[in-house]
C-alpha cells in the first residue's frame, strides 16, 4: 500500500532512449490504432499467438524489464480473472448447440464458453499491453502533438481537436498523478493508525473507504491548480488566425515508415492467419 | 536508545525503471529524551531514513531496533508503534486529509476509540499546545488555513495520538524566519514540557545547531559526521563541500580563518565569536575597556 507507485505502471513514461521511444508518435499512434483494430477482430488461437510474438518482439524493442511491465498489469489481470468466471459461467450461445461440462441452476460451464471467454480475455490482456506499453514509451507533450497532427483534418468540420486532445492527454496522465496522491493518502493515515491489507476484506473496504473522499477533493484542487497554471502562462487553444507554435516540430523519419509498413504487414497476416487457421 | 539503525539498505521504487538508492549501509542511534537532527544535502535519503523509522519502507538489508527491538521481527507490533511515534511530513498538504480542524486532529484519538470527552479534552489540548485556539479553529475547514497553521494543525494531530517521540521531516522549510523562529521555540517547548524525543531533518544547519543536542550529517545514503552539534561544526568546510547552509556565526568565523587560519569555527553564539577573536587580537579587549570606561 505504502509503495503502491512501484506496482502500477500504467500512464507513466520511461524515457529509456529505446528505439519505440524514439519513434516519431504519430507513426506510433498510427500503428497503434492498426494494431488495435486487427487484435479486436481476430478470433482465432493461431492468430492470438502470433499477437503474443509480436507483443513480445514490441517488449524487446522497449528495452523495458519485463518484469516491471508485467507487474503493472497483475492489478489489471486479477480483475479479469474475476470478470472471466462470470463469462464462463453465463456463456450462453445461440448459434451453435453447447457441450455442457457441468450444470446447476443458472450456472453453465460449457466447452464453447471456456474457449470463446478464454479469447475475448486474451485479447483484451494484449489490448491492455499496448496501451500500456504506448504511455510508457511516449510522453505526454509527444502523445499530445501526434494525436493533435493526426486529427488535423477533422478541424474543416469544426471539431475543436486540439482541446478534445488536450482533455484526453491529461485525463490519461492524471492517472499516476492519483496513484501517487493515494500513496500519501495511505501513508499519512498509516501513521495515525489506521490498518491497511489487515483483517477480513469488510475491514480492508472500510479502511479505503477513508481515503476516496480526501483523494477526490484533492484531485479537484489539482485540477484548478493547473488550470489557474496554464491562464497564468496565457494557454490558449488557439482562435481564428491564430496557430500555436511548436518547440519540436514531429520529423517522420525512415524508421517511422518501416514500422508503419511493418504494421500494416502484422494486420494484414493477422486477418489472413485467422481466415485459414482451423482453430 | 530509542532507535538503533543497524547498515541499513533500502532502494526507493525497486524493481522500476526509477529505482533509487537512498539509503546505503546507514547506521546510527537515536536517543531517548533528546532532539536528533538529520542534516544533509538533498537527495541524502532524509525522508527515506524517517518512513524506514516507522517501518513504512521495509530495509533490503540490515535492521531497525526499537528500544532494542526488531521492528520487522515477529512478535513486534508495527501499529503499535506507529501511534507511540508520530511524523509530520514536509509539507503539511501531505498530512490533512479530513475537511476540518477539529475532525483532523481528532482523527488519531477516534482511531484508538477513545471516548468522545477524552478525545475532545485531547484535541483541546493539542491544538492549544500549538497556539491555535480551540474555540476559534476547531470548525475551520483545513484548505482555508494559511501554510503555518496547517503545518500546526498537523502537528497537534500527531500530539492527540499522545507519542513518546515525533519525527519531524523539514519542519522549518518554506517558513519565513518570523515561522521558523516560532516553530523551533515549539520543538524545544514539546521537547521540555511534554519529555519528547525529537527527530527532525534539515538541509541547514543554521535552525538546528542552537537547538539540537545531537547531529547526524547524511550524505548519498551514509552517515559521514555525528555528534554534538559544535563536534559537527568543527568540520565547517567539509559541510560546505556537501551544500549544507551554516549558521551565520560559523560562516563569519570560517570568514575570517583566511585571516587567522587556527581559528576556531565551532562557535555558535556572537559572544563565543567575540572571545575567539578577542584570543587573536589581544589589544583589542583593552581597546574596547578604554571605549566603555568613559
Amino acid at each position: 500500500m505504502i509503495e503502491i507507485s512501484r506496482h502500477i505502471s500504467f500512464g507513466q513514461y520511461v524515457d529509456n532512449g529505446s528505439r519505440l521511444t524514439r519513434l516519431d508518435p504519430r507513426a506510433k499512434i498510427l500503428c497503434f490504432a492498426l494494431a488495435v483494430a486487427a487484435f479486436t477482430y481476430i478470433s482465432q488461437f493461431a492468430a492470438l499467438a502470433l499477437c503474443l510474438f509480436f507483443c513480445l518482439f514490441l517488449q524487446w524493442l522497449s528495452r523495458l524489464p519485463l518484469r516491471y511491465v508485467l507487474q503493472g498489469m497483475r492489478m489489471f489481470i486479477s480483475f479479469l480473472v474475476i470478470l472471466y468466471a462470470f463469462q464462463v459461467l453465463f456463456y450462453t450461445s445461440s448459434t451453435q448447440a453447447t457441450s455442457v461440462i457441468w450444470h446447476w441452476g443458472v450456472l453453465t460451464i460449457s466447452w464453447e464458453g471456456l474457449m470463446h471467454s478464454t479469447q475475448v480475455d486474451l485479447r483484451v490482456i494484449f489490448l491492455y499491453y499496448l496501451t500500456s506499453l504506448l504511455m510508457l514509451t511516449t510522453s505526454l507533450v509527444d502523445l499530445a502533438d501526434g494525436a493533435e497532427a493526426l486529427l488535423r483534418p477533422l478541424r474543416r468540420l469544426g471539431l475543436p481537436v486540439h482541446e478534445l486532445v488536450m482533455v484526453f492527454v491529461i485525463a490519461l496522465k492524471f492517472v499516476p498523478l492519483l496513484i501517487t496522491e493515494v500513496e500519501r493518502l495511505s501513508i499519512a493515515q498509516a501513521t495515525r493508525g489506521v490498518r491497511f491489507g489487515r483483517g477480513n476484506p469488510w475491514q480492508r473496504i472500510r479502511a479505503l473507504s477513508g481515503i476516496i473522499v480526501p483523494l477526490f477533493m484533492s484531485g479537484l484542487q489539482r485540477v484548478e491548480m493547473l488550470s489557474t497554471a496554464m491562464e497564468a502562462r496565457c494557454y490558449r487553444a488557439g482562435y481564428r488566425g491564430w496557430r500555436r507554435s511548436k518547440l519540436h516540430a514531429l520529423q517522420w523519419a525512415g524508421a517511422d515508415s518501416l514500422a508503419l509498413a511493418c504494421c500494416l504487414l502484422l494486420c494484414g497476416l493477422l486477418v489472413a492467419l485467422n481466415f485459414v487457421s482451423p482453430f | 536508545m530509542l532507535f538503533e539503525v543497524k547498515d541499513v539498505y533500502y532502494t526507493r521504487m525497486r524493481g522500476t525503471p526509477f529505482a533509487v538508492e537512498a539509503l546505503k549501509g546507514c547506521s546510527l542511534t537515536i536517543p531517548e529524551g533528546k532532539i536528533t537532527a538529520i542534516v544533509g544535502p538533498t537527495q541524502a535519503g532524509k525522508s527515506t531514513l524517517l518512513l524506514t523509522l516507522l517501518g513504512l519502507f521495509r530495509p533490503s538489508r540490515g535492521s531497525v531496533l526499537f528500544r532494542g527491538q526488531d521492528i520487522h521481527q515477529a512478535p513486534f507490533d508495527l501499529e503499535a508503534l506507529r501511534l507511540r511515534v508520530g511524523i509530520v511530513f514536509q509539507s503539511p498538504e501531505a498530512q490533512l486529509f479530513e475537511e476540518t480542524v477539529g475532525k483532523d486532529v481528532s482523527f488519531g484519538p477516534r482511531r484508538k476509540k477513545l471516548a468522545p470527552a477524552q478525545s475532545r479534552h485531547l484535541v483541546q489540548e493539542s491544538l492549544e499546545a500549538v497556539g491555535l485556539p480551540y474555540e476559534e479553529f476547531r470548525t475551520r475547514y483545513t484548505a482555508s488555513l494559511s501554510g503555518g497553521q496547517k503545518r500546526r494543525v498537523a502537528i497537534a494531530g500527531v500530539l492527540a495520538l499522545e507519542p513518546e517521540a515525533i519525527l519531524f521531516d523539514e519542519p522549518t522549510a518554506g517558513l519565513d524566519p518570523q515561522g521558523r523562529q516560532e516553530l523551533l521555540a515549539l520543538l524545544q517547548r514539546l521537547k521540555t514540557e511534554h519529555q519528547l524525543t525529537i527527530v527532525l531533518t534539515s538541509s541547514s544547519l543554521a535552525d538546528v545547531a542552537m537547538l539540537a543536542d545531537q547531529v547526524i550529517v547524511l550524505h548519498e545514503g551514509r552517515v559521514v559526521l555525528s555528534g554534538s552539534p559544535r563536534t559537527v561544526l568543527a568540520h565547517a568546510e567539509e559541510l560546505l563541500a556537501l551544500d549544507i547552509t551554516l549558521p551565520e556565526i560559523t560562516q563569519i568565523a570560517l570568514g575570517l580563518r583566511s585571516l587567522w587560519p587556527a581559528l576556531r569555527c565551532d562557535v555558535l553564539t556572537l559572544d563565543e565569536l567575540e572571545e575567539e577573536l578577542v584570543r587573536f587580537l589581544p589589544h583589542a579587549a583593552s581597546q574596547e575597556t578604554q571605549l566603555s570606561s568613559p
